[in-house]
């Protein structure tokens, strides 16, 4: 992903955010702070509190959460903030390798 | 025209008691004015809009740049992004005792969170921590403006929260922050005059999960950046003792950003909040991309007087001998015995060591000595319950006795967990399980992982990852797995055992914790 | 070049013979054809803008309306020539939309679009009111018909076009010719205190084989405080809604109603059959993957379960058997996996 040139404005400032990095003052998260809803599945765990009632693989769900911007704690949005994403990966499942994750550090 | 006169006067005592006419920081540099003023419109006190209004801490300044950046076309050298982040730190961040409140999440703590208000817990933390909202202060009009930002931001909110009325909901929580992170505060009134610490000497304390309880210091230098260069030795009971040299800086007075590396860690970040009165800093700091790694810590300022830093091993049984250490600055370097109390029960009986910086000490404890915390002295410094006099070891517990870790390795980084196995004490009730039992601290524990049968036949053991000996849980990679029905991931959840016979024991103690095992996060934010 | 007319002719010819196609969204940027006779993929369209999301035919079946790159762009799919006409500029200057809800009327010149505004001043957001609005879709031109609590996901037209119905929180129906909500069947917001709220999220919309918009819901019996589930099942043709409790809650994404109106078929990591009349589960399969969506063939024989996971899994709706898997080049984008109409 880093080596493809990204072909609009807004994808650019979204490359020229991830250089920023700036400084010391970073990354503070280590663990979600719950958002586990009444009949959905959160994103870490089912209403039980296990996995077994997640979307499975996640692989699956993981688009359907980005397009509509359904944990944006835990999945960047289409919505908004990360237009272009998924472009380099269109089936989450085959090309997971592909997708990059989103962390304040990179 | 009297009348007029009065009514204009009156109007102007109104507008100052509501802080109308006085609201708002004046942004004095150059650069942000330059840099934000294209969309930020400058009035005649030189405020700007929306920045003038709001304050936060580092954390929520850089992110609301790199928001900037991502959505509005904001394009910034790194250079002049720290700049800024520093100046809108200093000038428009929160106050030592602000930054307190909220420093579990700065650091990365794990904690269960308290929202003081209903309308908030159900509008707000079911996305994101109440950390993350108490670490910013903003005028009333800024907290309202709050609702059509998130609409606006996250479009499809209001059907993830289908389950209530959010935009009614949130017409109850945001006049309810408005009320209680108002942007002038009284601790803004008093503190917001405080001066970050110039260079100097901290004892520190701290607990290494995995590793244990040490002490020792670190030293701040003046760096030619203007921020400044660290170096600190980190000494453990077993008498290892661990060097790290490292950089940061303070942005504003109190929030202490750094990171360094040292032997037995390539790239560490530091996150530390200096109190009110500016003596102690409380953080973490963890490797740079495993903030649930990492120590716990407490820098205490060493000025001209006595003080104790630690004392270890902090735990004696009862009619043991034992060599102890105590660590501190400005130690007489003539104590003898007579200089030291360890509490009623424990006698020292010698000085084999002295220096300013600790004493060791040969002690012995009473067979009859009271079981619990003692205080300490040295000379005249004093520590409240620092040494703990304990019968036995009655149970052990494994701790955290609930995680979650994260798959990853591939793409993602993953979330691993360090299980410790804390020995117990009934303490002096002999009653398992209250608040009076005594930790005794990290002890070596075998490790398994066993099957949680929340769900029947998952077989999740065989997937979740592997617990070391030492107790780290690695877990196993992200993605699909075919061999797993739907292939799913290598999610699950599991039971972690640990094991751990005390000396002169034959039946070991044995104990539990829950781990739950869940796919990476795709998004990590930088304040959560 | 006569080769290629030739050939041209031909797949002209063959998509005009297919009576039993299906459209849906993938990511990143298409619209699949699904040939709901054959078990294959008829054809691939890209579109201009990201991950489709819902889908409207048009009565006469030519083309297909969308909306793309966020729910913000409203494209107009033409299926003979198999690429995008135009995109319909229905955006005010100044203005962000986010688009939830979108119906065609009878004669296919009027879209319906429910549309979340959002102002973008230059130093911040102002969010108006979502609301409903017809576009013509000639000129592009629109038209506010009226506004909306926040929470619509979804909209339907009666058969009469008088009222449209917003699936939202609760069911909203506006009368078009008044310009208001004249009526409202209450989902979440239950006057009785007896009566345990409807969660129901209508996303997943796929109705034109029965007329029946059929959601799952979830709700705790205030009485027993026991958790349930159900259908919400709305006739669009007139509004009528029936609620058809199920029992213990299974975590569903959507349904899809028989052409007959006898059985329902319920997906997420299981799929259900379910018995309109007797009001029962009848057969429970695990599913292939998590799925959101399933359309069923004209005859009610077959099933074609697809969104999330790049497949589209083919079932006999007798006996739940997994008949063909078909894979698709991208992830369907939630929501819309739509039957057009027969040629």
């Amino acid at each position: 992903m880093n080596h493809v040139k990204p072909v609009n404005r807004k994808a650019r400032m979204v490359e020229r955010a991830a250089k920023h990095g700036a400084g010391d003052v970073k990354a503070l998260q280590s663990l979600p702070l719950g958002c586990s809803l009444i009949f959905d599945p959160g994103w870490e765990t089912d209403a039980a509190g296990g996995v077994s009632g997640l979307c499975q693989p996640v692989e699956a769900d993981l688009y359907g959460c980005y397009d509509d911007c359904w944990w944006p704690a835990q999945v960047p949005d289409q919505l908004t903030n990360y237009l272009s994403w998924s472009d380099s990966c269109a089936a989450a499942e085959r090309d997971w390798r592909k997708l990059d994750l989103i962390y304040p550090d990179r | 025209m009297d009348a007029v006169r009065f009514s204009l006067a009156a109007l102007g005592v109104i507008l100052l008691a509501n802080g109308l006419a006085a609201e708002g920081l004046p942004v004095k540099s150059e650069l942000v004015r330059a840099r934000c003023g294209a969309c930020h419109q400058v009035d005649s006190e030189q405020r700007m809009s929306r920045i003038s209004y709001v304050r936060k801490t580092p954390e929520g300044w850089e992110e609301t740049i790199q928001r900037m950046m991502r959505l509005h076309g904001l394009d910034l050298t790194p250079a002049d992004g720290r700049k800024i982040e520093q100046y809108l730190s200093d000038s428009h961040g929160l106050t030592a005792s602000e930054l307190e409140k909220v420093a579990y999440s700065l650091a990365s703590e794990d904690v269960e969170e308290q929202v003081p208000n209903g309308a908030v817990k159900s509008a707000c933390t079911t996305c994101h921590s109440y950390a993350k909202i108490a670490g910013q202060r903003r005028t009333r009009q800024e907290w309202l403006n709050l609702k059509d930002f998130l609409l606006a931001m996250f479009p499809s909110l209001v059907y993830q929260h289908r389950f209530e009325d959010w935009p009614a909901l949130c017409d109850k929580a945001l006049p309810w922050l408005a009320d209680e992170f108002p942007l002038e505060t009284p601790e803004w009134k008093r503190e917001s005059g405080q001066r970050p610490p110039q260079e100097g000497r901290w004892l520190v304390r701290g607990h290494q999960l995995g590793k244990g309880d040490y002490v020792g210091a670190i030293t701040y230098r003046t760096a030619a950046d203007g921020g400044f260069e660290t170096e600190a030795v980190r000494q453990f009971a077993d008498g290892s003792s661990v060097s790290m040299n490292g950089r940061g800086q303070w942005l504003g007075a109190s929030a202490w950003r750094g990171s360094g590396h040292g032997s037995e860690i390539d790239r560490a970040r530091e996150v530390f909040q200096l109190s009110a009165d500016g003596k102690t800093q409380n953080g973490r700091w963890f490797p740079f991309q495993h903030p649930e790694q990492g120590a716990k810590e407490v820098r205490y300022r060493v000025d001209g007087s006595p003080r104790i830093a630690g004392i270890m091993p902090g735990a004696l049984r009862r009619g043991a001998s034992a060599v102890l250490r105590i660590y501190g600055s400005n130690f007489n370097p003539s104590l003898e015995p007579r200089d030291l109390n360890l509490g009623d029960g424990t006698t020292i009986d010698k000085v084999s060591e002295r220096a300013s910086d600790h004493v060791n000490i040969q002690v012995h404890v009473a067979a009859d000595a009271k079981i619990g915390k003692c205080d300490i002295t040295v000379g005249v410094a004093h520590m409240d319950s620092a040494l703990t006099i304990y019968d036995k070891v009655d149970y052990i517990r494994a701790l955290p006795e609930k995680a979650l870790a994260r798959l990853g390795g591939v793409r993602a980084v993953p979330r691993l967990i360090q299980f410790e196995a804390h020995a117990f004490s009934n303490g002096p009730d002999g009653i398992p399980g209250n608040a009076d039992d005594l930790d005794l601290g990290l002890v070596k524990a075998s490790w398994t992982l066993e099957e949680s049968f929340t769900t029947p036949n998952d077989e999740d053991k065989k997937y979740v990852g592997s617990i070391g000996q030492d107790g780290l849980f690695t877990p196993a990679q992200e993605g699909p797995n075919p061999q797993r029905q739907r292939s799913t991931n290598n999610a699950g959840d599991v039971w972690v055992n640990a094991s751990y016979t005390p000396e002169g024991s034959t039946a070991p103690l044995k104990t539990r914790a829950y781990l739950l095992v869940s796919v990476p996060a795709y998004r990590e934010l930088i304040s959560q | 070049m006569k080769a290629l007319l030739i050939f041209a002719f031909t797949v002209a010819l063959s998509f005009a013979q297919e009576s039993e196609l299906y459209v849906l969204g993938v990511h990143p940027h298409g619209i699949v054809i699904f040939d709901g006779t054959r078990h294959e993929i008829a054809g691939q369209i890209q579109t201009r803008g990201r991950a489709p999301k819902e889908l409207v035919p048009s009565p006469d079946g030519k083309f297909v309306y969308t909306t793309t790159d966020g729910r913000a762009k409203l494209e107009v799919v033409n299926l003979e020539t198999r690429s995008i006409d135009r995109v319909l500029e229905i955006t005010p200057p100044g203005y962000r939309l986010t688009i939830y809800g979108l119906v065609l009327n009878g004669k296919g010149d009027r879209l319906y679009v429910h549309v979340k505004p959002v102002r973008e001043l230059i130093d911040r957001y102002v969010v108006d009111p979502p609301q409903i609005w017809s576009v013509d879709v000639a000129t592009g031109k629109t038209q506010k018909v009226a506004e909306v609590p926040q929470g619509v996901a979804a909209l339907a037209l009666t058969k009469d076009e008088r009222k449209l119905i917003a699936w939202g929180r609760d069911l909203y129906y506006i009368d078009v010719a008044q310009n208001r909500i004249t009526d409202t069947f209450p989902l979440m917001n239950q006057p009785s205190p007896t009566a345990g709220a409807l969660n129901t999220l209508a996303l997943f919309i796929q109705f034109e084989r029965s007329g029946i918009f059929s959601i799952p819901y979830y709700t705790r019996d205030p009485i027993t405080a026991k958790d349930l589930m159900g259908l919400v099942n709305l006739d669009v043709a007139n509004g009528k809604v029936d609620v058809v409790e199920l029992g213990s809650p299974i975590p569903l994404y959507s349904a899809v109603v028989s052409p007959d109106r006898k059985h329902a078929y319920a997906v997420m990591n299981q799929l259900l059959a379910i018995d309109l009349e007797k009001k029962r589960i009848t057969q429970i399969t695990d599913l292939e993957r998590t799925r959101y969506v399933a359309n069923i063939s004209r005859d009610g024989k077959r099933l074609f379960v697809s969104g999330a996971a790049p497949f589209i899994h083919v079932y006999d709706t007798a006996t739940l058997q997994l008949i063909k898997t078909i894979e698709l080049p991208g992830d369907p984008s939630v929501t819309s996996f739509r039957a057009l109409p027969a040629r």
